[in-house]
């Protein structure tokens, strides 16, 4: 699902985020990613969704190989994957219904599909009676499961969630992460990028630490077999 | 792009327009400005080359005959001579009526200087009259070769000065237009990529969906179309008050010139106006929009 071969990556400015990077994830799995700010976890995401190319060694994504395909392919890889950012980025002047239906738009669902799924995702996230408000007037983990709905309505078989509780208070992140891995459990692999330690700790899933670009520690989680 | 799909992004680049209304309305006065500059350059270009046209078909071409050919002959002439391919129109006069013509200029008091002269005293001529000036020439040569013709009369230099002032007056327009056009699709790119810059995010998080470039710029080039379309038309109401103005406020007073009437020309304007305004557009946004979809 998931694999990564000598990776190294370096930008033109000389920095090397990531030095010699292996690991692999497989179908259904819950990581987590953790490291301090500047370990190479953004550029890690940001090969995951093809942005960025690595400079040698391979990745491998949904049998996807992200070093060597076309860029007009990218589009076809991100439809197998979800992404939800810190930042939640969702259009502001559409309301959640839109926001999410939106996804399904972009890449050519039709509109009776559309009306059928979009409710369906609000409503597994709890947020059916806030369809019609726009992402200000909701609170932060709110808009982070609107994110959330956004990234799961097309039905992806990967969520990357990039430090999805870096803008929630405590209460709520623990509340994102259960739903993460409500969703895990429904087959869904999830990747999930965080600095918060505690808060993975107490999940018991698979920990990877990254430092300076390279793994530190790849920690089974304590339910994996 | 799937047809299915084009209400669905043909509603999106109105939607834009509309929620971005206040953008809209500076691309849209922009453009405006812009093709009403062309347009006017275009139009003055093809008035001066009317004018220029009109003052050329005064400028004739003489050619005498034979004094002594039969004047039934003479007047037949007037065939061979249209069967030339430049020549578009003649007018013959006869020797007795060229004597006549003189004898009027002169008047009664100077009757006695014609006494004794013949009607065949003055040759018949005919004036002729140019379909392309420009092949002036050539004509006058083969005139001049036509067994019968005495003689060619012709203003050289008059209709080649004309010849070169067109030249130049259409190559200078050209050159404005085609300068004029940059210069708005310049205009046109940094307008668009202010609205652009306003909704990077949201192009944003479509590269992350998975929306594929066209997906996502189709909606902007729609966007560009309409203001195109919108500004075509405006400038060309714009320009039909200004040619009003000018055609009926000024140039009327000048005897000698007449501007192209408007009424022969608005099909043309109007096709041309929202044709060059929606390619700007299109082309503006599809240019602009390439930055952000490098995600």
């Amino acid at each position: 699902m998931i694999e990564f071969r000598d990776v190294t990556k370096v930008y033109p400015n000389g920095t090397c985020a990531l030095r010699d990077f292996n690991f692999s994830v497989r179908d259904g799995e819950f990581v987590f990613i953790e490291g301090v700010s500047g370990a190479g976890k953004s550029t890690l995401i940001k090969l995951l969704l093809c942005e960025e190319r690595p400079t040698s060694g391979e990745i491998f994504v949904n049998n996807f190989d992200l070093a060597h395909m076309p860029r007009r392919q990218i589009p076809k890889l991100r439809r197998t994957m979800g992404v939800v950012f810190q930042d939640f980025r969702l259009v502001q002047n559409m309301t959640v219904y839109d926001n999410v239906a939106f996804a399904m738009r972009i890449i050519g669902a039709q509109g009776r599909a559309i009306r059928r799924r979009v409710p369906y995702i609000l409503n597994l996230v709890a947020l059916t009676d806030k369809a019609r408000r726009y992402p200000y007037e909701l609170s932060g983990g709110e808009q982070q499961r609107v994110a959330l709905a956004r990234a799961l309505v097309n039905n992806p078989s990967l969520i990357i969630a990039d430090e999805p509780t870096g803008n929630i208070d405590p209460q709520m992140s623990l509340e994102i992460v259960e739903l993460f891995s409500a969703i895990n459990e429904q087959g869904t692999t999830v990747l999930m990028v965080t600095h918060e330690t505690a808060l993975a700790a107490q999940f018991h899933k698979r920990v990877i630490t990254i430092e300076s670009g390279s793994i530190v520690s790849d920690v089974k989680g304590g339910d994996e077999a | 792009m799937k047809l299915r799909n084009f209400p669905y992004l043909f509603r999106e680049g109105l939607r834009n327009l509309l929620v971005n209304w206040l953008m809209s309305l500076a691309s849209i006065g922009v453009l405006t400005v812009c093709l009403l500059l062309i347009s006017n350059a275009v139009l003055i270009s093809m008035n001066i080359n009317e004018i220029l046209d009109q003052v050329a078909s005064g400028n004739r071409i003489v050619v005498y005959l034979d004094a002594n050919m039969d004047p039934a002959e003479a007047e037949a002439f007037g065939d061979k001579l249209l069967a030339l391919n430049n020549v578009d129109a003649v007018e013959y006069t006869s020797g007795a009526e060229a004597l006549e013509h003189w004898k009027e200029v002169f008047g009664e008091e100077n009757e006695l200087m014609f006494e004794g002269i013949e009607d065949n005293y003055l040759e018949p001529y005919y004036s002729i009259t140019l379909k392309d000036i420009s092949k002036i020439n050539e004509t006058s040569y083969q005139l001049g070769e036509m067994p019968g013709v005495v003689e060619v009369l012709q203003h050289d230099t008059l209709s080649n000065q004309l010849i070169n002032i067109k030249n130049v007056v259409t190559v200078a327009m050209m050159s404005i237009v085609i300068i004029l056009a940059v210069v708005s699709l310049f205009i046109i790119v940094n307008t668009i990529k202010l609205v652009m810059y306003s909704r990077r995010k949201e192009i944003n998080i479509m590269k992350y969906v998975g929306g594929t470039d066209w997906f996502i710029r189709w909606p902007f080039v729609v966007e560009g179309f309409l203001i195109g379309v919108i500004s075509g038309v405006l400038a060309f109401f714009v320009q039909w008050y200004i040619y009003q103005f000018v055609a009926t406020g000024i140039v009327e007073d000048i005897r000698f010139i007449e501007l192209i009437p408007f009424s022969s020309l608005w099909q043309p304007l109007l096709a041309g106006v929202c044709v060059v305004g929606a390619l700007i557009g299109m082309l503006g946004s599809a240019l602009s929009i390439r930055k952000y979809l490098r995600v």
